[in-house]
């Protein structure tokens, strides 16, 4: 290991070291830097007398065989995993890492096929549903499309006439037209709980495919809900009736015309106005078709849907809380604001304040 | 509520010395049932008197807080413009609290898109943690608190306390032993509707460079 000739600063690396490849031909410029294979040894570390242990006491802090048992110094704790419940929230979780889990636990994996009873309180459906004649509403009384659509369905032979008899076989008093008034009550009870955001009175005026769809996204809101009068008596349109899974389990529907003038305004969470204002009156024209479990001798007339025919116009575009303020063509501007002696001098500077050229396209006065 | 707490207090004075000298002879039958009387006239829920005061496990968490609660409540409209607010929080992190405090310092008072683009670069766990949990409650506050534009919020309040500590050991020379703590935290965080204030470390003295200290 020896070295190159020392020139005046300069050493040349040896022959033997690692990087001879890369540095032998560099020269290294640092004079007190010796490149040895042996550790490096800096002007730093020089001071700093290495530490003397004495022989009983052997040095494990560092050496690579000891690192099992230096591990070993800290117990190691199962912590609870929570971030599983965040992932499994979130479906990140596959049902191989679930069941791994429940194994841990012991829990037995579940069983897949499980009885559980089943009570069909209402169809989930409406049973040929009435389709509301295009214009109905817009024509006057008087007029022969008006007379037209007042019809009384009771009378007549077709499907609607022989579910009403159904009807009248389960309950011997069953007159549509009187009905009608009961009809409208519920419905106004019914859209009054959901203003009022009770749950459970709403469970006995609706049925249970209605109650998701109305209290979807009512949670917490304000409505306000005014039922101020109605244009026309309500109407039955249309009545069926169906068996479900048995023969004498029937259910009937009754689809309702509701013509009336309501107003409705919606708060979010905060009391911002997001849908209708609570001065705005608006003639509704509604089919609600009632539904009840005839043979249930506890069964009660309760909203069933909404029958929306696809020529109604659609309600507008509700939640935006952030407007475009309209720009106003004509701004009057601070200086008009001045009396008309002021407007006159106006008029001068303008003409002065014109750039002036000369026939040439010279600026004979800047503005 | 313990007996013996209704009793020392004020207002369980009152009620001992209302009570017939029958009913004080035997302390335990006719007496917990008065109380638990009063209990039921005072609260529909065991906390609080509303569905909103309710403590709620926000999903995917484990513990019921009351933090999530602040979102149910629901402010009849006066005509005075009230800005939206969302409170979350994300319970039983794996990190120290002190350490926690760095991270929720830090992201007080800046609008949502700024304290996501800071928390981005900053590398520490706890960054990464606020991120997500902001990001949570941008996402609750467009689908549920009918907030208009996601960019249109603030971070009002945010902070970190602690949770669970699980205890453990490790050995040390000469049949010692050393107590490992490892710690939890929740971490919550309250966005607001609108501009960040420019105000909101006005309480804090400025530091004005041309003064002379």
């Amino acid at each position: 290991m020896s070295l190159g000739i020392c020139l005046r600063g300069v050493h040349f690396f040896n022959a033997n070291s690692p990087l001879r490849g890369v540095l032998s031909s560099v020269v290294c410029l640092r004079p007190n830097v010796m490149f040895d294979s042996s550790g490096y040894k800096g002007i730093a570390t020089k001071t700093i007398p290495p530490m003397k242990r004495p022989n009983r006491r052997p040095n494990r802090h560092r050496d690579e065989n000891f690192r099992k048992a230096r591990a070993a110094k800290v117990v190691k704790i199962d912590l609870q995993d929570f971030e599983f419940e965040r992932r499994r929230y979130r479906d990140e979780v596959t049902p191989e890492e679930m069941k791994e889990k429940m194994a841990k636990f012991g829990i037995p994996p579940a069983t897949r096929y499980r009885e559980k009873p089943m009570y069909i309180s209402s169809t989930g459906a409406l049973i040929d549903e009435y389709v509301p004649p295009e214009g109905d509403g817009k024509a006057s009384l008087m007029s022969t499309s008006g007379a037209k659509q007042m019809t009384d369905v009771v009378k007549g032979k077709g499907k609607t006439m022989m579910s009403i008899r159904k009807i009248r076989s389960y309950h011997d008093e069953f007159d549509p037209r009187d009905w009608v008034d009961e009809a409208e009550e519920i419905y106004i009870d019914a859209h009054n709980a959901l203003a009022d955001l009770d749950e459970d009175k709403l469970h006995t005026l609706v049925t249970e495919k209605c109650f998701p769809e109305m209290m979807y996204m009512a949670k917490r809101k304000t409505i306000r809900w005014k039922y101020i009068k109605s244009l026309e008596p309500p109407r039955v349109v249309h009545a069926r009736h169906a068996e479900i899974v048995s023969k004498d389990n029937i259910f009937g529907q009754i689809t309702v015309r509701f013509h009336s003038q309501q107003s409705l305004a919606i708060y979010d969470r905060f009391g911002r106005l997001i849908h209708g204002n609570e001065n705005v009156v608006k003639d509704v024209l509604e089919y609600c078709v009632f539904e009840k479990h005839l043979s249930n001798v506890y069964g009660v007339w309760r909203l069933h849907s909404k029958i929306i025919p696809d020529w109604m116009p659609k309600s507008e575009d509700s939640g935006r809380l952030t407007y475009m303020a309209e720009k106003k063509a004509d701004k009057p501007s601070k200086t008009r604001r001045k009396a008309s002696a002021d407007d006159k001098e106006e008029t001068n500077k303008d003409e002065e304040g014109e750039t002036l050229y000369d026939r040439f396209g010279k600026i004979l006065k800047r503005n | 509520m313990n007996l013996c707490k209704m009793l020392r207090s004020e207002g369980g004075r009152v009620l001992w010395e209302a009570l017939t000298p029958s009913v004080s002879t035997s302390l335990h039958a006719p007496v917990r049932s008065f109380h638990c009387q009063i209990s039921q006239n005072f609260a529909a829920h065991p906390t609080g008197f509303g569905n909103w005061d309710k403590k709620i496990t926000v999903p995917g968490g484990s513990k019921p807080l009351s933090w999530p609660g602040y979102n149910e409540r629901v402010h009849p409209p006066t005509g005075e413009y009230r800005p939206a607010y969302i409170c979350h929080v994300r319970d039983n992190i794996k990190y120290s609290p002190k350490k926690m405090w760095y991270v929720a310092n830090f992201v007080k008072g800046l609008s949502v898109d700024e304290a996501i683009k800071q928390l981005t670069f900053l590398h520490t766990k706890g960054a990464v943690v606020a991120k997500e949990v902001i990001e949570e409650a941008v996402e609750l506050a467009v689908k549920e608190h009918n907030v208009e534009f996601r960019s249109n919020l603030w971070v009002a309040e945010s902070f970190a306390t602690k949770a669970m500590v699980i205890k453990g050991y490790r050995k040390h020379a000469r049949g010692r032993f050393g107590k490992i703590k490892y710690k939890y935290m929740h971490y919550f965080v309250r966005l607001e509707e609108g501009q960040p204030p420019k105000d909101f470390y006005d309480h804090q003295e400025k530091f004005d460079p041309d003064r002379m200290l």
